[in-house]
């Protein structure tokens, strides 16, 4: 009953946000109406990060207590991560394209999401090149982590190669709020819509876990 | 000086080959495991060597120093099994003279030498390995299994691929390794089980041992 | 204590020598990457030689060049012990650390081999600008390199234990080993237009930080990818 109310919510509160990215936002200071694909973009790629971190949570559990569920939790993560990454990729392409009139760039922002991407791509491509269940999880578990590790290194050293391109002091959250109260409300909003809409989905990908193991006869041994 | 197998089982998949079994080995004793193909003889040495962890259970050893699992006493654990392949570029010498060195072992040239006379391999010791018959493999992986005088010796169908001589030559390995330490062999052959079996696991596939 | 780390380090080192002993007979990784080196190197300076090309052009052709020659045969020692059927020996002979710090020192020592190699012939082939301070180039290809070393280690074991091919391995260590890679070419390409010490600093130090502290996770995670 909670889960049915909880959903509707979402539901609405999406459609609210997605309203009011269009509507009830100003246009922001010299980007104009293009500003409004913050209200997705960066949610998605915040999304993006939050998805990796969940899957390398559930590696690590994986290695400690060997559950294969873990690793299906993982491996589901890792999905909904790549989804969402893809579609931060695209959205932050259209508004490279409509900005700087270029779809691609490799300003830090445009290299962090890809190579998240690749990051992805790598541990799907991984998991597909073994067979065996058990080493499979075992290998794209640890290299779950080792990706993790290097990626610390990456949004360190690429602002340093790279000017930045990327609309920092006028819209970022991270540069300091300069952002108009009203614009502010619905980023704001719009990143706990896609936040619940990834708890969602993470919901969806534990109880499909549960029932992959229940399927394929696997006891918490 | 003993080993203590508690309730062990092992599976692959969905596959169970050990559920359940409990063991005791002491020394002095001869031990041999015994049943039909996959009935998981060669699982229960792997797992006692330390080559495969095990799904549930306890493998403990005893020694006079110390108390440990099989990865531990890596140092104390000789195995003679078909699944152990050397590099075939190199000279029976040159394998087990690395391997000696990989163990943090302390052997002369000589003594390495004396060790491949013993297993009638001195003819060839300086021949690459990859051009050896399967009995001559056979004969360094006992060479390779005895480099560290190990207090725990598991043997995986060692007679194999052997002629009389070879066959002669194990004989001789399991009964000193009786007197110095454990020793436990995986057979098929109602012969050797005769022979060597003072204490006989029987495995049947999917099955629980003699708890 | 200290006998301990003496043997440790004895063990690791047998195992490369092992490895340079099989290397020097079988050629696998001199020819394989030698040849990688040379049709790169032959295909950039065929197209590009004559032309003076600023120095950042230069770090990006050598560190591509390097990039792709290691990842043509770096998986290949671990991939064979398991095809050959010897890691089940070595698991019984020696701890995870001693087999990992072997083939690391291994594969450092094949990359440096790599760069003694191929930046005399790029040198040879190419019209590089005057005035680069050489010195800080071999510094930063020997620190990129051990970097490269470093991260594919384990990325090898994970790829052998999954019996996949040798062509996975850039696959996946690309995303992780990018950072080292955009450094290094940096670095590179000031030490090409006559940098100072002073002024590759930040990117040495970044080297030898990742070096650190991939090499200390790969130490940690290596027993889960080789026991079973």
């Amino acid at each position: 009953m909670i889960a049915i109310v909880l959903k509707i919510l979402l539901a609405a509160w999406m459609v609210m946000v997605t309203v009011a990215a269009f509507i009830y936002a100003p246009p922001a200071l010299g980007l104009g109406d293009l500003a409004r694909i913050i209200f997705f973009h960066v949610p998605l790629a915040w999304v993006s990060v939050l998805a990796y971190l969940v899957s390398m949570v559930h590696s690590i559990r994986y290695l400690r207590n060997g559950l294969m569920i873990e690793d299906h939790k993982a491996a589901l993560n890792a999905e909904i991560g790549l989804i969402f990454t893809v579609l931060a990729t695209v959205t932050g392409s259209i508004f490279a394209r409509y900005t700087w009139g270029m779809f691609w760039n490799w300003d830090p922002r445009e290299s962090s999401i890809f190579i998240l991407l690749l990051i992805y791509c790598a541990y799907f491509v991984l998991r597909s090149a073994v067979e065996d269940e058990t080493r499979r999880a075992r290998m794209a578990s640890v290299f779950s982590i080792i990706a993790f590790i290097s990626v610390p290194f990456l949004v360190f050293i690429i602002p340093r190669v790279y000017a930045t391109l990327h609309p920092d002091p006028i819209i970022s959250v991270e540069a300091g709020f300069q952002m108009d109260a009203k614009m502010f409300r619905v980023f704001i909003a719009s990143l706990l819509g896609f936040t619940g809409l990834y708890a969602w989905l993470a919901n969806i990908a534990s109880r499909l876990s549960a029932l992959i193991g229940g399927m394929e006869g696997e006891k918490d041994v | 000086m003993r080993i203590e197998i508690k309730k062990l089982a092992k599976s692959y998949r969905r596959k169970k080959v050990l559920r359940d079994l409990s063991w005791q080995l002491e020394k002095g004793k001869s031990y041999v495991v015994t049943g039909p193909n996959g009935s998981g003889k060669s699982t229960l040495l792997r797992l006692l060597s330390g080559l495969e962890k095990m799904t549930a259970g306890e493998i403990v050893f005893y020694t006079g120093e110390m108390t440990a699992d099989p990865i531990t006493m890596r140092g104390s654990i000789g195995l003679v099994s078909p699944d152990i392949q050397f590099y075939g570029q190199l000279s029976p010498l040159e394998n087990l003279t690395f391997f000696a060195a990989l163990r943090g072992l302390n052997r002369s040239r000589d003594s390495l030498e004396n060790l491949l006379t013993g297993v009638q391999l001195a003819e060839d010791r300086h021949r690459p390995v990859g051009a050896f018959s399967s009995g001559m493999k056979q004969r360094l992986r006992l060479a390779f299994a005895l480099l560290h005088e190990p207090g725990f010796l598991f043997l995986d169908e060692p007679f194999t691929n052997l002629d009389r001589a070879g066959k002669e030559l194990v004989n001789q390995i399991i009964a000193n390794q009786v007197s110095r330490g454990i020793v436990l062999i995986a057979t098929n052959e109602p012969s050797e089980v005769e022979r060597f079996g003072q204490d006989i696991l029987q495995l049947a596939p999917r099955s629980m041992g003699p708890g | 204590m200290g006998r301990i780390f003496y043997n440790s380090l004895r063990g690791a080192w047998a195992l490369v020598k092992k490895d340079l002993v099989d290397e020097l007979r079988t050629r696998y990784a001199i020819t394989t990457m030698g040849l990688f080196a040379l049709t790169t190197l032959v295909m950039v300076s065929f197209s590009t030689g004559i032309f003076s090309l600023d120095a950042g052009l230069h770090a990006a052709f050598l560190w591509i060049i390097i990039f792709f020659s290691a990842m043509s045969a770096l998986a290949r020692s671990f991939i064979k012990e398991e095809e050959k059927g010897t890691a089940a020996a070595l698991r019984l002979s020696a701890p995870p650390e001693i087999i990992f710090t072997g083939k690391l020192l291994y594969n450092v020592l094949l990359l440096l081999g790599l760069v003694v190699v191929v930046l005399p012939l790029y040198l040879f082939l190419m019209n590089l600008p005057p005035g680069a301070n050489y010195a800080l180039v071999i510094l930063l290809l020997f620190s990129g390199t051990a970097c490269l070393a470093g991260a594919t280690t384990i990325l090898a074991a994970m790829i052998s234990r999954a019996g996949a091919k040798n062509s996975l391995l850039p696959v996946i260590a690309f995303p992780v080993l990018l950072p080292v890679l955009l450094t290094a070419i940096r670095g590179t390409s000031i030490a090409l237009a006559g940098g100072k010490a002073g002024g590759v600093s930040a990117e040495l130090t970044f080297l030898l930080s990742y070096l650190l502290i991939i090499v200390t996770a790969s130490l940690l995670l290596f027993p889960f990818v080789w026991e079973d």
